[in-house]
């Protein structure tokens, strides 16, 4: 199986293209009579092709823009292979999406070709947009992930109209040479000001820093305190991470560096009230602990004093013995306005009633003015996302029924101490397996290569490399493999269009998925 | 859009259907609205075999301004493909048209009608003529639309056969029998042209029951004293889907008609024939079927239903292979031969040559080329030997022990008196049950169960039928390669080896000795 970098179109549409072209070596079509040769297509009944499951009417738009007008020196498409779309969300194309989308069943049409996701404000058509979204949907939160250089006073005034909006602003450095330097913005003063503004103009947002080696411990230092200042939502810190597409050689030792980095950041906690978030957060946190990443400012947990570190025991008398199990419990109790949260701090047991406060008093940057509560934070308590062992009891009830003996199921380097904890310490899980062997195997990530740990980004050869490399280290034929579904945007393809069904084929040993989310960025 | 024979095109059809209702295919950001496909590569779509021009082009329209009583074609349940063969795909068949293969293009599905209303007909002949300078073209017609100019046309295009449908020489009952309003002078003045351009034709005669007998006598008196290469009378067919359908008992009607047209036929100097061929004709057995006017075995005083006993030394014993002799290119460039014959109990032996100029005239002419003349003397096509080897052959490579066979009640006899008579069949099927089945019911009524059927239920429901009577049910079954299809689909879309997976047994098409098969 050649490694092929090609189009990313969604599957069906590949499929109807493949049909197409296929009928065409053999034929050519006729038009009154006259021969034409069609260079495109168009779906026909867009209705029935509202299919797709989304979050909200703004997730189901995609990207709305695969340009950027900064030149990132840690930016992670650079070299990026994969021949994707290089357009812009046009108002049309949105339009329809928006037209197509069903409300009921958060449904809409699926992205048929792919967009990277870059500044969204490089498209001219953008607020237009949003408000053709918002006309339909006028509670739905927009999560808008930009680079703030393009911000002015005029598209701040829109935005506010435009609420309830999260943005998620690559502020990186709050010093503007050292932004400059960093993102090859000749406007970093002007960038900086317009993040100052974005409260007064009553736009919630979250900060976020690539702690790029270049960068001292100090600028990061100052950087979080001044998104603290100014009033952000939360901070997020990135661990750098680069691709083989990004250099030939590593850049920087990321053992040494990402060391480096939590050790400035981490403490920052006890210092600034803003949550901040180091990513990826398994790197660092304790897995399975139901403990507390942050509290956002102003929020009814941030009323009660709750903080960062707290580790939730019950909530409306509720408790669940992992963090995956205590945020349902979370997200579910919070519906009514009010819980009641049992939690430890040092050995201690405390217990606090949060409310949600039935006013519409301006709570900047928890709930400004015209958000509704958060259904990502509920009550202002974050929880870093965790392994669910319930995706592993699911699947072992899903190989239950299959005759495998050897199953050899793949994870990422970041994921598998977790994995190997649930198969070690749940009795269920063991009792499950019965005499059935699991082995766990993390693949080389030879697509990308560089420091990625998430195994969100594995391609099918990937995992066939995988396999041969698992039976060459163990001399063993495995009779099932276990493929993380999360490496799939649409439960099929992989990242360059190819099916997982291919790597069965290559490696003659039956594949199957397990259903998991992906790491969230 | 009618059937089309290469099944193949139809699942791609299909294909752009289906994919065609999900999208709308667009040129430069315009929708396309597609109404047809063309192949690209035709080179590769070489998947029928011709035998001769009429198989490349198949019939040239599929359209008739004439309301024959008895026509076949009329009021079918089924579409049929009423189109003209156009100038353009005409070339097209003939470009991919390798004669010494023969192979060409997937066959046509146009029904043979009127040749003339295709406006085109003369332009195409034209072209064929050029890739085949000496094949005979044989055309069939009504005369409606024959005009002096087009027989003069047709006179460029030589060698021809025009098969002139006249029925009756008399005008209203023409008009009764055709629908057609052509005065008979018309169609007697056209015979005139046909000899002036020295184009040959036989005249061609359905004993519909209303027919009388002296209308019968009097157009074979008027066609014959035009000089034809030959008349043919045919025995009426019909289905159940025959605009009239005659009361008269079809079976005694066939029978009184073949008796009262041999007690005549020899008052004519010209061939006359009865078709089907096969109806009461001594299968096999060399007898002369006719003497061309004016012919070398006219002069020399051959006669129909004489035995040829050799030909230039040739000992013969089939009829078919004098037609296989006749073909022979050796063969036909002999000027003069020695032929040997049986009359009554008298052996004579004739010399006859083309070259001698003594009273040789039209309607023969050594250079017509018919498959079945050589020196003036015809035969019509025959039951060949070589289709029991092919039986043989298939027996043998599906090592079957139960061979179904079908055949027309009108072939069906030649087969078993072959095989009882010739020891090397008769030994092979010794040790295996050949049994013969004729169809008695057929989907189409009438009395079509004389042909070898083109319906695939009709074979279904045989087998079904023979298989629930048999204790050993048959392990192969032979059908007559009669659809004009390779692949064995009918009018219905259905291919016979559908039968196949049905009652889990081989099935193969076999060439047959078709009654009303081809043109010839």
């Amino acid at each position: 199986m050649a490694e092929q970098v090609q189009d990313y179109l969604h599957p069906f549409v590949k499929y109807l293209k493949s049909r197409i072209e296929s009928l065409l070596t053999l034929i050519e079509f006729e038009e009154n009579g006259r021969s034409i040769e069609p260079d495109g297509f168009r779906i026909k009944d867009l209705s029935s092709w509202s299919f797709e499951k989304y979050n909200s009417v703004f997730e189901s738009l995609g990207s709305y823009s695969s340009h950027c007008n900064l030149r990132c020196k840690f930016c992670y498409e650079e070299g990026n292979p994969i021949d994707y779309d290089t357009t812009r969300l046009t108002l049309q194309e949105a339009e329809t999406k928006i037209r197509y989308y069903r409300i009921n069943e958060n449904k809409g049409l699926p992205i048929f070709r792919q967009r990277i996701y870059k500044e969204p404000f490089t498209n001219r058509e953008l607020l237009q947009i949003l408000k053709a979204a918002r006309v339909t949907h006028p509670d739905t939160e927009c999560l808008l992930t930009t680079n703030g250089s393009l911000f002015t006073e005029e598209i701040l005034q829109h935005l506010s109209e435009l609420i309830p909006i999260n943005l998620c602003v690559s502020i990186n450095s709050s010093d503007p040479s050292v932004r400059k330097e960093l993102m090859l913005d000749r406007e970093s003063q002007h960038s900086i000001n317009m993040i100052k503004k974005l409260r007064s103009y009553g736009i919630s947002f979250a900060g976020s820093i690539v702690a790029w080696p270049e960068m001292n411990s100090d600028e990061i230092v100052k950087t979080i305190r001044f998104l603290d200042e100014n009033q952000a939502r939360m901070i997020r810190i990135s661990l750098p991470g680069f691709s083989k597409y990004y250099s030939n050689t590593p850049p920087f030792d990321t053992k040494e560096v990402w060391s480096t980095i939590l050790d400035t950041v981490l403490p920052m906690r006890e210092e600034v009230e803003t949550p901040i978030l180091v990513l990826p957060s398994l790197y660092h946190s304790h897995p399975f602990l139901p403990e507390i990443a942050g509290i956002i400012k102003n929020s009814p947990a941030a009323d009660c004093s709750l903080k960062f570190g707290d580790i939730i025991k019950s909530i409306n008398g509720q408790s669940g013995s992992t963090r995956a199990e205590m945020q349902e419990i979370l997200f579910l109790e919070s519906r009514g306005g009010k819980i009641e949260i049992e939690f430890e701090r040092r050995g201690q047991i405390f217990r606090e009633v949060l409310t949600e406060s039935e006013t519409n008093e301006p709570r900047y940057p928890y709930r400004p003015a015209g958000y509704p509560a958060s259904r990502a934070h509920p009550m202002g308590i974050i929880l870093i996302d965790d392994l669910n062992p319930k995706w592993i009891t699911t699947l072992l009830e899903k190989i239950a029924p299959m005759a495998a003996e050897n199953i050899l199921l793949m994870t990422s380097s970041i994921m598998e101490p977790l994995v190997a904890a649930v198969f070690e310490t749940l009795q269920s899980v063991d009792n499950q397996l019965r005499d059935r062997n699991v082995y766990l195997w993390v693949p080389e990530h030879r697509f990308w290569g560089g420091n990625i740990m998430l195994g969100d980004l594995y391609t099918c050869t990937d995992y066939i490399e995988g396999v041969k490399d698992f039976m060459k280290n163990y001399s063993l034929k495995p009779d099932l493999i276990v493929i993380p579904s999360s490496f799939s945007p649409n439960g099929y393809f992989d990242i360059l269009g190819t099916s997982y069904n291919d790597i069965e084929l290559e490696v003659e040993i039956p594949v199957i998925l397990a259903e998991c989310s992906t790491i969230t960025m | 859009m009618h059937k089309v024979v290469e099944p193949r095109i139809e699942v791609i059809k299909n294909e752009i259907q289906r994919i065609l209702s999900l999208i709308n295919l667009e040129k430069k950001g315009r929708p396309i609205k597609i109404d047809g496909f063309r192949l690209r590569d035709l080179e590769s779509w070489k998947t029928g075999i011709a035998q001769n021009i009429f198989d490349v082009l198949g019939p040239y329209s599929g359209s008739c301004n004439a309301k024959c009583v008895f026509c076949m074609e009329r009021s079918l349940p089924f579409q049929r493909d009423g189109s003209y063969l156009t100038l353009k795909e005409a070339s097209t068949r003939l470009k991919y048209y390798s004669s010494s293969t023969g192979k060409c293009l997937f066959p046509s599905v146009r029904p043979h009608m009127e040749t003339f209303l295709n406006k085109d007909t003369t332009q195409i002949l034209k072209k064929a003529r050029k890739t085949q300078p000496e094949e005979l073209f044989i055309l069939t017609t009504n005369g409606s639309t024959l005009t002096h100019k087009i027989i003069l046309q047709l006179k460029e295009i030589k060698p021809l056969l025009i098969k002139y449908s006249v029925n009756s020489t008399d005008t209203s009952t023409r008009k009764a029998l055709m629908g057609l309003k052509n005065n008979i002078n018309k169609v007697l003045e056209h015979m005139n042209l046909l000899k002036e351009a020295e184009i040959p034709f036989t005249g061609s005669i359905v004993a519909w029951p209303s027919l009388n007998r002296e209308d019968i006598e009097r157009s074979l008196h008027d066609i014959a004293s035009c000089s034809p290469y030959g008349i043919r009378i045919r025995l009426p067919l019909v289905h159940n889907y025959t605009p009239i359908f005659p009361q008269e008992n079809l079976e005694k009607f066939w029978g009184e008609t073949y008796d009262f047209i041999n007690s005549i036929k020899y008052n004519f100097d010209v061939p006359v024939w009865i078709e089907p061929i096969q109806y009461g004709r001594t299968p096999v057995i060399p007898f002369i079927d006719g003497v061309i006017k004016n012919s070398p075995a006219f002069m020399a005083g051959l006669r129909s239903g004489d035995r040829i006993v050799s030909i230039d030394d040739k000992a013969i014993s089939s009829r078919f292979e004098v037609r296989l002799l006749f073909s022979s290119s050796e063969f036909r460039s002999k000027d003069s031969i020695i032929i040997r014959i049986q009359r009554g109990i008298e052996n004579i032996t004739f010399r006859l040559s083309s070259s001698s100029d003594e009273g040789l005239a039209y309607p023969y002419n050594k250079d017509l080329n018919h498959p079945g003349e050589q020196f003036g003397i015809l035969l019509l096509p025959d039951f060949d030997i070589g289709f029991l080897d092919n039986v043989c052959r298939l027996a043998e490579k599906h090592n079957s022990k139960q061979i179904l066979l079908f055949a027309s009640p009108l072939t069906a006899g030649t087969v078993e008196t072959l095989i009882e008579n010739l020891p090397p069949y008769k030994d092979f099927f010794d040790t295996r049950d050949l049994l013969i089945y004729s169809l008695s019911n057929t989907c189409m009524g009438g009395n079509t169960a004389m042909l070898d059927s083109r319906f695939v239920e009709d074979y279904e429901q045989a087998i079904h039928k023979v298989c629930q009577g048999l204790q050993d049910t048959p392990d192969l079954i032979l059908i007559p390669d009669c659809f004009g299809s390779p692949w064995g689909i009918d009018f219905h879309g259905r291919s016979v080896f559908g039968i196949e997976s049905n009652v889990n047994i081989p099935i193969e098409l076999i060439p047959w000795h078709y009654i009303y098969g081809r043109e010839d």
